[in-house]
This record gives structure tokens, C-alpha cells and sequence, in this order.
């Protein structure tokens, strides 16, 4: 059987491969209403909701999910003790074969979700173990964690929106109308149970809108009304706004709303004072509007609490991305988690992506990362690239022990601390061996932001022709792996770049954050466009 | 070190992807790519769309009866005015290879070919980006990839 024509019913379902049927259920039901074709007229909602039913039938038949199961195993590369959950112990180390006689396979399937205390963790890596003797070598890992899901059946629960406005002179024009369309399409969504409170900024902070339940509509007003004037700076609204969020009622999550068109001198005042933050479990996340803003400084502001960036160019694809966060934050069960490691001296840590429930890229060199609030039927799931930096011998085993911290409304915390365990093999091991599917595209698709991360490091060089060989790479790639909206956006980009011998602004952030958009499972993001 | 089989940069052992150029470097990300693939040809002045499934072989040209190259499509661009524009009766072949990727090749034609004021090279193929504009003799066309 093709892997190609294989549908994977867990990830339709957003469930974990040993859900229970009732779950299963569920998840269906709350799929369903979304694209039931009595309401949802589009033909592909008609076509997901065709296959939603499949998956159904076939997973709460056990016969027939049993069969499917063998063949998920099969493609997938891993094997599932739903019934019996494995501890690290039990978990099957892979043979090494040296003598021809018994060169049998090491075996694709050795990782098994545990389920300790409950937590489903799995993870699937891009070769058995490091190869032996072998510097440098690259070492790809897929984790996913869920913590328990809670007990309450849906919990939705009130949100509390600390709207911060850049209302500087640049804000006047496009990108005020730009913020006034987006919010005038999510603040009607809420409800009056929701608070929201509204703070504009130029070099000092006001509060517009004081945090009350229900009054979206007098934050509407309050942006209709908002004049651009004066300078920038950052340090004055933060701190309003933790001091608003800090009086919220206990089970609401804190969120943080951070809209600018450009940069300030206090940045690193900022920057500084964030660490104190992730002791109040804030969520920040940042909308990058025009092309003057410092991507570099967002990024950290909105990930060192487990938030996200958004590249703010078009109103309709903002709003839409900015209503599915709201109705996924509302059922948020776990409100913060951070993540934790150490990894033997051997080996570096090159990069660390997070791949769901949303996208994150976290700065290299950090041993402890905010991965965001989580949603039922969610999980965060990591993208580690390592490198082997010194010489391991066969005998050697390679740990890595990581830890996750998750914080509910309810204050208690769940921890959960795992430890990846991986034998040095030979090079025979590792050309028997194939990787996962999964590993290999999400690695594909993180080759593809690095592409165009080159491009533009070639161009701040001086070296456009350079710069254009990347992102032809880069068209080409996307076109043949069907991301044809992304290859046109980037065969403009080469277009602009051959008549000038430079990039846009604007289409350096098309591509940066294009491509990262990419690295979100296919389903979320048709979901969110 | 060994060097990626595309582009013969030097890559780090256990890469599965050329830094370089993308390229795949495990076999089963190869398999990964749709290999099916699908383009649009318009001709500009009439509005008249085709959609072309790869991977095949198309000939541009015009007249009844004109005999095709091996193992490719006549395609008839008569009814637009071809005649007038200037189009030789085998003019350009059209391909798309297995792989996905779309090339236009000049049958050595009277009026010439050229894609975005590029003029080709008699029996070279020559890459076509989506959104191609493609100018037989004076008949303008224009090439799109579609999502597959």
C-alpha cells in the first residue's frame, strides 16, 4: 500500500493514536458541525467532512481499527501499546549487528509513545542512533507531548484581551486601517463575559479602555477614535499591561495583544525585564504591521511566553488567523508549559522549532523554552536538530532528559520529565534504516525556511546573484512539493530581485514568515485561511 | 565529507535535506513530491484556456494534419489566429517532465519563440517559470503551474 493515498485519521481527528473511543467520538462531533455540508456549502468541507465520516466508522469499529492501526504503524514507523502502556525500561533497544550473519534490520519501530502518568509522549528520529566515530553528523528528533486531558467535558472559558496599540505618527494610514479592519472583524466575536481592556501607546502609555467584562464594543469605539501622534516606546504599556492582567480573575488566561508598525530605543530595557514575566504565565503575543518593525525583537518578546508573531499585510488573512485564536484560546486547558532539557556534552543543539500547536522558533543556545497554552486534542510537538560534536564509541548510550512543566487555570502544575534514550550505532544500521515520513517532512520543511534565510543573509552580503540561486532553490522546491501559492510568491520575489539586485522590505517579510507558515500542519492551515 | 548528488556541495553526514540547494538527499524524500502535476496554457487574445496534465509531451502548432513528434499532443492553435501571428505549423514543444517541472523547446521555428522577452535557442529546452508569458511568432500565451 502507498503511503501517498493513506489518510492519516488521527491527525483528521487531532487525536492521539491510542485515543479512546470516546474521544474519538468527540472529536468527531466537534468537527462535524464545522463542516457538515448542511453548514459549510464549501465543495472541499463537503470532501473533509466525507473523509471525517470515514475515519469515524473506521476507528470505532475495532476489527477495522485494528487493520488500520497495523498499516499506521506501518507507514508511520511506530509501534503503539494502546492497551498497555510501556515504561522507559520496557522501551526496545535496537540491535547492533556487526557480522553479516545477523544483519537483521534494526527495526523502524523503536519508539513508543509512553504514557506516564497519563502524559502521551512519542518521538520519532531521523536515523537509529548517532552513527559511531562519526563528527560532524546531523541528528533530527520529532516529540510530541499531551498532557491528560481534562476531566470537564469542552471547557470554555472567559478570555481576558490586553489590547496594546502603537499609536505613533508612522501608525497614520495604512497600517492603522490595516489594525481598525482586523479588530473590527475579531472584537464582535466576543462576548460579554470576555474583558477586554485597550491600551494606546507613543512614548507614554494610556489607558483607553479599563479591563471590564463586555466591553469590546467601547474598545471598537476607542480604536475609531484613535489619533496617531508622537514617539515610541515599548517599556510603558508592557508594564500597564501586566499590572491590569496581574488583577484578573484566577481562572482567565492572561493575553497580551501587541500591535506596532516599528521599533524603539527601549527595546533592550524590554528585553531585559522579560524573563520576570514567565513567573505570571502571560501570553504575548505580537503583529508585526508595515515593514519598519524588528523581527528580531518580536520574535523574543512573543516566544519567551510560549506566543507568536504574526506578519500583519493583509486584513482578511489577519483577522481570520487572529478569530481561530480566539476560539481555540477560549477551550485552552493548560494555560503555560515550559520545556526543559539536557543533553550530554557530545552533542549541540542547533535548533529547536516548535511545530504545533503553533508555530515557534526559539533562539539557539536556550535550555528552557515556553511552549503556550494547549487546547483538547492538541499537542506541542518540537522539531530538535542536533549535531554530534564529539566522537561517540558503540558501546555508548546517549541521554537526553527533558522536562515539561504545565500550569491548568486552576493553578495546579503538571510536570512530566522524560528521558530520550539512543544506542551509538554502525553505518550499516543507520543505511537499513528509514525514517518516518513525518521526520522527513517536517525537516523538508524547515530546509525551506532556511533557504530563504540564506537568500537574504547573501543579499545583506552583497552577493545577490547568490541570493537569487537560493530562492530559485527555493521555487523549485515548493512548486514540485505542491506549494504553488508559496513558489509564486517567491518567483516574484526573484523577479524584484533580478531587476534590482535587491528585495522589498515587505517581500523579505513575505518570505520569512511564508515560509514559516509552511512548517504548520496542512489542516491547521487550510483551517485558519 | 560527501557532496550532494544536485548540486555537489559538501554536506554533513545525516543532513536529509542539501542546505545548498534543498535537494533531497534520502531516497524516500524523493517520493515525497507529487509526481502528477498539472499546468494552464491561455492564449492571451482569446481567453481560451487548456489545462495540460504532466507529466506528457505537447506540440504547438497549427493546421490539420500535421503530423506530431513522437509520444507528444498536437495541440491546434488555428482557431486564434495562428496563421496571422505568424506560428509555424510545428513550432514549440511544450513538456513536463515526471519530476514536475515545465520546459519549452523552439522546433527551430520561422518567427521564433520567446518566454519573458527571452528569445530561445533552436532546440534548447528552456525552463518555464509559472506565469511564463510565451510569445510564438506575434501570438502571445501565457503559462501557469496549478496546484495539483
Amino acid at each position: 500500500m502507498s503511503g501517498k493515498d493513506f489518510i492519516d485519521f488521527y491527525e483528521l481527528l487531532g487525536l492521539p493514536p491510542n485515543a479512546s473511543r470516546e474521544e474519538i467520538e468527540r472529536a468527531f462531533r466537534l468537527r462535524a458541525r464545522k463542516y457538515h455540508p448542511d453548514l459549510n456549502p464549501d465543495p472541499e468541507a463537503q470532501e473533509h467532512f466525507r473523509l471525517l465520516v470515514q475515519a469515524r466508522e473506521t476507528l470505532l469499529d475495532p476489527k477495522r481499527r485494528a487493520l488500520y492501526d497495523q498499516q499506521w504503524r506501518h507507514l508511520r514507523g511506530v509501534t503503539l501499546h494502546p492497551e498497555s502502556p510501556t515504561t522507559q525500561e520496557d522501551e526496545p533497544t535496537i540491535p547492533i549487528t556487526s557480522s553479516p550473519e545477523t544483519s537483521s534490520k534494526p527495526s523502524a519501530p523503536e519508539t513508543a509513545p509512553i504514557l506516564e502518568r497519563d502524559w502521551y509522549v512519542e518521538t520519532l528520529y531521523s536515523r537509529p542512533g548517532p552513527v559511531e566515530d562519526l563528527v560532524p553528523q546531523r541528528f533530527y528528533a520529532l516529540t510530541r507531548w499531551r498532557p491528560p486531558a481534562p476531566s470537564t467535558r469542552d471547557p470554555e472559558r472567559p478570555l481576558f484581551l490586553c489590547l496594546v496599540i502603537d499609536r505613533s505618527t508612522s501608525m497614520q494610514g495604512r497600517s492603522l486601517q490595516l489594525l481598525r479592519r482586523i479588530l473590527s472583524q475579531v472584537l464582535p466575536m466576543l462576548s460579554h463575559q470576555d474583558i477586554v481592556a485597550l491600551i494606546a501607546f507613543d512614548d507614554r502609555a494610556e489607558l483607553l479602555v479599563p479591563p471590564r467584562p463586555g466591553n469590546a464594543p467601547l474598545a471598537l469605539q476607542a480604536l475609531r477614535r484613535l489619533r496617531p501622534q508622537g514617539a515610541t516606546e515599548f517599556m510603558p504599556p508592557l508594564r500597564l499591561a501586566q499590572q491590569l492582567l496581574d488583577q484578573r480573575p484566577r481562572d482567565t488566561l492572561p493575553w497580551l495583544l501587541f500591535f506596532t508598525d516599528g521599533r524603539a530605543y527601549d527595546q533592550p530595557v524590554v528585553l531585559e525585564w522579560l524573563p520576570t514575566l514567565q513567573k505570571e504565565h502571560l501570553l504575548i503575543d505580537a503583529f508585526g504591521l508595515g515593514t519598519d518593525w524588528d523581527e528580531a525583537f518580536l520574535e523574543q518578546l512573543a516566544t519567551s511566553t510560549g506566543g507568536m508573531v504574526t506578519y500583519v499585510h493583509d486584513d482578511d488573512e489577519g483577522s481570520k488567523a487572529l478569530q481561530e485564536r480566539v476560539v481555540r484560546l477560549r477551550r485552552a486547558y493548560v494555560f503555560a508549559a515550559y520545556l526543559e532539557w539536557e543533553v550530554p556534552p557530545e552533542i549541540q543543539v542547533r535548533t529547536i522549532v516548535r511545530m504545533a500547536p503553533d508555530i515557534g522558533y526559539y533562539p539557539p543556545g536556550t535550555s528552557t523554552i515556553a511552549l503556550g497554552p494547549l487546547m483538547p486534542g492538541e499537542w506541542w510537538q518540537i522539531l530538535w536538530e542536533w549535531d554530534v560534536i564529539r566522537p561517540l564509541s558503540l558501546r555508548h548510550h546517549i541521554h537526553l532528559r527533558s522536562t515539561i512543566r504545565a500550569y491548568l487555570p486552576d493553578g495546579r502544575v503538571w510536570s512530566h520529565t522524560q528521558t530520550f534514550e539512543r544506542p551509538v550505532v554502525t553505518v550499516e544500521d543507520v543505511r537499513s534504516y528509514t525514517p518516518s515520513r513525518e521526520v522527513i517532512d517536517a525537516v523538508q520543511r524547515l530546509s525551506w525556511h532556511r533557504l530563504q534565510e540564506k537568500a537574504r543573509k547573501a543579499l545583506r552580503e552583497r552577493r545577490p546573484r547568490k541570493a537569487q540561486h537560493y530562492l530559485q532553490a527555493l521555487a523549485h522546491h515548493l512548486t514540485r512539493a505542491g506549494e504553488i501559492q508559496m513558489a509564486e510568491t517567491v518567483r516574484h520575489e526573484i523577479n524584484v530581485l533580478r531587476d534590482r539586485a535587491m528585495l522589498t522590505a515587505e517581500g523579505e517579510k513575505r518570505l520569512e514568515y511564508g515560509t514559516r507558515r509552511l512548517l504548520l500542519p496542512i489542516l491547521r492551515r487550510r483551517n485558519a485561511a | 565529507m560527501s557532496v550532494c548528488p544536485h548540486c555537489r556541495a559538501p554536506i554533513i553526514e545525516g543532513l536529509l535535506f542539501c542546505e545548498e540547494c534543498g535537494g533531497p538527499l534520502v531516497s524516500m524524500a524523493e517520493d515525497m513530491y507529487n509526481t502528477s502535476f498539472t499546468g494552464q496554457l491561455s492564449v492571451l487574445s482569446s481567453q481560451a484556456t487548456l489545462t495540460l496534465e504532466g507529466p506528457g509531451r505537447w506540440l504547438l502548432g497549427r493546421g490539420r494534419g500535421t503530423a506530431s513528434l513522437q509520444g507528444a499532443t498536437f495541440i491546434d492553435l488555428s482557431p486564434y489566429g495562428a496563421y496571422m501571428e505568424g506560428v509555424s505549423r510545428r513550432h514549440a514543444l511544450l513538456e513536463i517532465s515526471p519530476d514536475g517541472r515545465a520546459y519549452l523547446t523552439d522546433l527551430d521555428s520561422s518567427n521564433g519563440t520567446w518566454v519573458d522577452h527571452i528569445r530561445l535557442q533552436p532546440h534548447r529546452p528552456f525552463p518555464l517559470p509559472s506565469m511564463a508569458r510565451i510569445r510564438l511568432g506575434r501570438m502571445v500565451l501565457q503559462w501557469q503551474h496549478l496546484s495539483t
